[in-house]
């Protein structure tokens, strides 16, 4: 019991953590049909913010400059390294491997900046509670009462606003789009900011429960992607069930199976939704299948 | 290879009962058309834009799934198949808008074609080498009169020679039955002319023509009968001249003020 | 007009055995100017760049002919490597026949992927190969008593800059390059190329879309395999981190870079790449902040590359 307690809440605050990243590529999918594999790094880069340069002695304080300038990043990569290539014929698949290119760069950055040595960040908010022999952290709870903010704020966004709607239109079809008066660099550049601020949040939440090293490898980006695509792509509700139910059949695998094949299982999971279910549990179709015969 | 008795007397073609729609658009309406074995001459295919012309040549080729209905293709249900076996039944097909290696010369783009045929038609069918193939092309394309262009790039050719080169590579398959979508688009008179000359040069060998084509006077040069298409369905079915003549195909798709064609067989050509 | 063909054909014939003759010149200038040269890093920095040429070569066969993009060579690299190591270790082969091995594996490897891939396209086809790559990497490190786990294996009778082998690699290189050269005028790479350029109109000539697609990634793992084990002759020790993502995104950018032509482009993007990548070499972090950089500049801004191709995929404006 106190096992599946804690192995329960660990997955659903890394499950919260996974569909937030899946969130944030979610956005940017609507509306650039990119695959954003530089989430990892920027969420890294987050935290790394507030770790290794505090602005100021509030750790609140410090997180919210952080998912600012984080934010800003967004729009800036997108301005810099996708817009122009979007605009003169580059294909998604060719956007995606950029992204991989943006995610290594800023890696190799920060590790020259900070090292790959893990550095430790206080929780914004301290302390814990214990349930069943387990420590049950309050900066987890926090971290799922942000999400659940942050989920319908964009949902009312979406839903209830012109930038929302125009947004949606802009996932359809840019060129169309454009016709109809919509600015699709500030909207798309919008978009991206708040993809990235998202992924702060996550920086400056989560990774301080697990501790902070910008990791040699790119799987960040490639398990938001998996949570992304099992839940279904294009759909925030779906980034986040994603985000859970990768969350907690990794976890509990990992617990009460063997530890050393979770990772395999994420991507296992997400080849198999490729092949198979490239719609994920929700089930709108991608539409770049060839022919059956 | 002997064809068996049943092969010899089925139907090139056997359409019934097909539906298609696009999202909430039906295009095709319980829609049947059966071309006979051994009936003489092309059959065309009239219509508006939208009509279905199009629709139903890619649901015959199979590049695009068919909601309902049943195709036959000389006794073959089609319908069970993908869009490659067709070549293997003898079908072979021309777009509206070419399909080309724009990259690559006229002579190679209708050689992929020629080195396409599989069936055993003869001694000679199954022989794909490389030379015997290239003569096929070469041949196909002095057929559709584009002899001297087959070292060309396809990509310089204008719309309608790009047309004939499709022809070219179609003709390379050495196809029973051929579905032309308005092969004359682009043709200047003088080529139109040709073409109903080759095309005629087809029909007379036994080749089943299956053409969508607004241009009249080939149809009427070519066509032995001729179908209309309105609302999902065939609407007129009958031959050119009762086709020109009839109030409904003046009234849907001619108008009314459409000058009766001289209807003259034109200069057949000498390479057949 | 059968003469005229003829002469035609063999034009085409006379032009590839040109470029097979500059191929060889090239690669034998380079290996001769290598082992005149003597030195230590000068073999090992040639070594390096004829196993990436055939690693580029092998992309290119997925890739430049068959439009899959595929970000999992490097995983094949590794399964050829550690094959190749573990036949040798167990029965003590000679490597011709460990070098059959790894080029089974790779093949079976292609057989066993290309099928659930099948109906995938352009980047939902990509994904699906990041996903095995990643596979890989984990079941190299996860494995070890099959790879010796996340600390390697070491290679034994490695022959460590021999000069022997480095021209063996170079002339496997060359010739590789040469296949590509003569399969892009044959009627099986005619066809790919035609499936590549619009695949239904491929089908619709009877062309057979889904098996040459199969055969190209079997051809490419195989040839990636078996760079893998000419790999393990020149390093005394192979490990997960040899074979991860980020060296197939090299790959990948090699092959972007090199561009349209399938012999001078592969050739062109995996020096371009190597010569780059040796000059960094002394801190690791700078030789993947390079590939970063290149892989944003590259694909974004060059995406013809030194010779002109693209990645697949509808041009969107």
């Amino acid at each position: 019991m106190n096992e599946l307690t804690g192995a329960v809440s660990s997955s659903l605050f890394y499950g919260t953590a996974l569909g937030l990243m899946a969130l944030a590529f979610t956005i940017i999918y609507t509306v650039s049909q990119v695959f954003n594999f530089a989430v990892g790094q920027f969420m890294i880069l987050a935290a790394l913010l507030t770790t290794a340069v505090r602005f100021t002695g509030n750790a609140v304080v410090n997180d919210l400059i952080a998912i600012v300038l984080v934010g800003a990043m967004g729009s800036a990569t997108y301005l810099v390294a996708l817009r122009w290539p979007e605009t003169h014929g580059a294909s998604p698949l060719t956007l995606v491997i950029i992204t991989f290119g943006i995610g290594i760069v800023v890696e190799q950055v920060a590790v020259l900046a900070w090292g790959s040595y893990p550095l430790s960040e206080a929780p914004v908010l301290g302390g814990h509670f214990v349930l069943n022999g387990n420590y049950i952290p309050y900066q987890g709870l926090l971290l799922i009462a942000v999400a659940v903010v942050t989920v319908t704020g964009l949902g009312l966004l979406q839903r209830h606003t012109v930038v929302g709607k125009q947004l949606i239109a802009l996932g359809g079809n840019r060129a169309t789009a454009r016709y109809y008066g919509i600015n699709d660099l500030a909207l798309v550049s919008v978009a991206w900011a708040i993809s990235f601020a998202v992924l702060a949040v996550v920086g400056t939440l989560y990774l301080p429960l697990t501790g902070v090293a910008i990791t040699t490898d790119l799987s960040y980006g490639v398990a938001a992607f998996a949570a992304a695509v099992i839940g279904g792509l294009g759909n925030p509700a779906g980034a986040l069930s994603g985000g859970i139910i990768v969350a907690f059949v990794t976890n509990l695998t990992g617990v009460y199976v063997n530890p050393n094949i979770t990772d395999t299982l994420t991507f296992a999971l997400l080849f198999a939704f490729l092949v198979f279910r490239p719609g994920g549990l929700t089930g709108r179709a991608i539409e770049l299948l060839g022919p059956r015969a | 290879m002997s064809a068996t008795p049943a092969r010899d007397t089925a139907p090139p073609l056997a359409v019934t009962g097909l539906r298609k729609s696009f999202g909430g658009v039906r295009v095709l309406h319980n829609f049947e058309l059966t071309i006979p074995a051994r009936s003489p001459g092309a059959v065309a295919v009239l219509g508006q834009n939208g009509a279905g012309k199009t629709t139903l040549l890619n649901l015959i080729t199979r590049l695009v799934p068919a909601d309902a209905g049943r195709i036959e293709v000389f006794g073959h249900n089609v319908l069970a198949s993908g869009a490659r076996q067709l070549a293997g039944l003898g079908v072979a097909r021309t777009f509206q808008s070419p399909r080309l290696l724009l990259d690559e010369t006229c002579l190679n783009n209708v050689a992929l074609g020629a080195r396409s045929v599989r069936r055993g038609r003869g001694s000679a069918g199954r022989d794909r080498a490389g030379a015997a193939a290239m003569r096929r092309a070469a041949d196909a394309l002095d057929r559709v009169g584009l002899g001297a262009q087959a070292g060309r790039v396809a990509g310089t050719l204008p719309f309608g020679s790009r047309k004939l080169v499709e022809l070219a590579r179609a003709l390379a398959l050495q196809p029973r039955l051929l579905l032309l979508d308005e092969p004359a688009a682009g043709l200047s008179d003088l080529e139109e002319g040709r073409l109903a000359g080759v095309l005629s040069g087809l029909t007379d060998a036994g080749i089943t023509l299956l053409l969508i084509e607004h241009r009249m006077a080939l149809v009427a040069a070519v066509a032995r009968r001729v179908v209309m298409m309105d609302g999902g369905a065939i609407v007129f079915d009958g031959d050119a001249a009762a086709a020109i003549a009839s109030p409904l195909v003046r009234e849907r798709y001619l108008g009314a003020g459409f000058d009766q064609v001289e209807l003259t067989k034109p200069e057949r050509s000498d390479h057949q | 007009m059968a003469s005229w063909i003829a002469g035609w054909m063999a034009r085409e014939h006379v032009r590839a055995a040109r470029t097979d003759l500059a191929m060889a010149v090239v690669f034998a200038a380079v290996a001769v100017f290598t082992a005149g040269h003597g030195s230590a890093f000068a073999t090992t920095t040639t070594i390096n760049f004829g196993l990436f040429t055939l690693l580029t070569a092998s992309l290119q066969v997925m890739l430049g002919f068959s439009n899959q993009a595929s970000l999992t060579q490097a995983g094949i690299y590794g399964i050829g490597a550690y094959v190749a190591v573990y036949v040798e270790m167990k029965s003590g082969v000679a490597m011709p026949v460990a070098l059959l091995a790894s080029l089974a594996a790779g093949a079976v490897a292609g057989l066993l992927l290309a099928l659930p891939l099948a109906r995938l396209r352009e980047h939902i086809l990509a994904m699906g190969t990041l996903a095995v790559q990643v596979i890989l990497s984990e079941a190299f490190i996860h494995l070890p008593g099959l790879t010796g786990g996340v600390n390697g294996e070491a290679v034994p009778d490695a022959l460590i800059n021999s000069v022997p082998v480095m021209v063996t690699i170079c002339a496997c290189a060359a010739g590789v390059i040469m296949a590509l050269n003569h399969f892009r005028i044959s009627r099986v790479g005619r066809q790919v190329l035609a499936v590549k350029a619009d695949e239904t109109m491929a089908a619709s000539i009877g062309i057979n879309v889904r098996l040459l697609r199969l055969v190209a990634v079997v051809v490419s793992f195989a040839v990636a395999a078996g760079a893998g084990c000419l790999f393990t002759e020149t390093a005394g020790f192979i490990s997960p981190d040899d074979f991860t993502l980020t060296s197939s995104l090299a790959v990948l950018v090699a092959v972007v870079l090199g561009g349209r032509s399938v012999t001078w482009g592969t050739l062109a993007g995996a020096a371009a790449y190597s010569v780059l990548n040796a000059e960094t070499t002394s801190l690791p972090g700078l030789s993947d902040l390079l590939l970063g950089i290149m892989l944003v500049v590259v694909l974004g801004y060059l995406p013809s590359g030194l010779t002109g191709i693209t990645l697949p995929g509808r041009w969107r404006r």
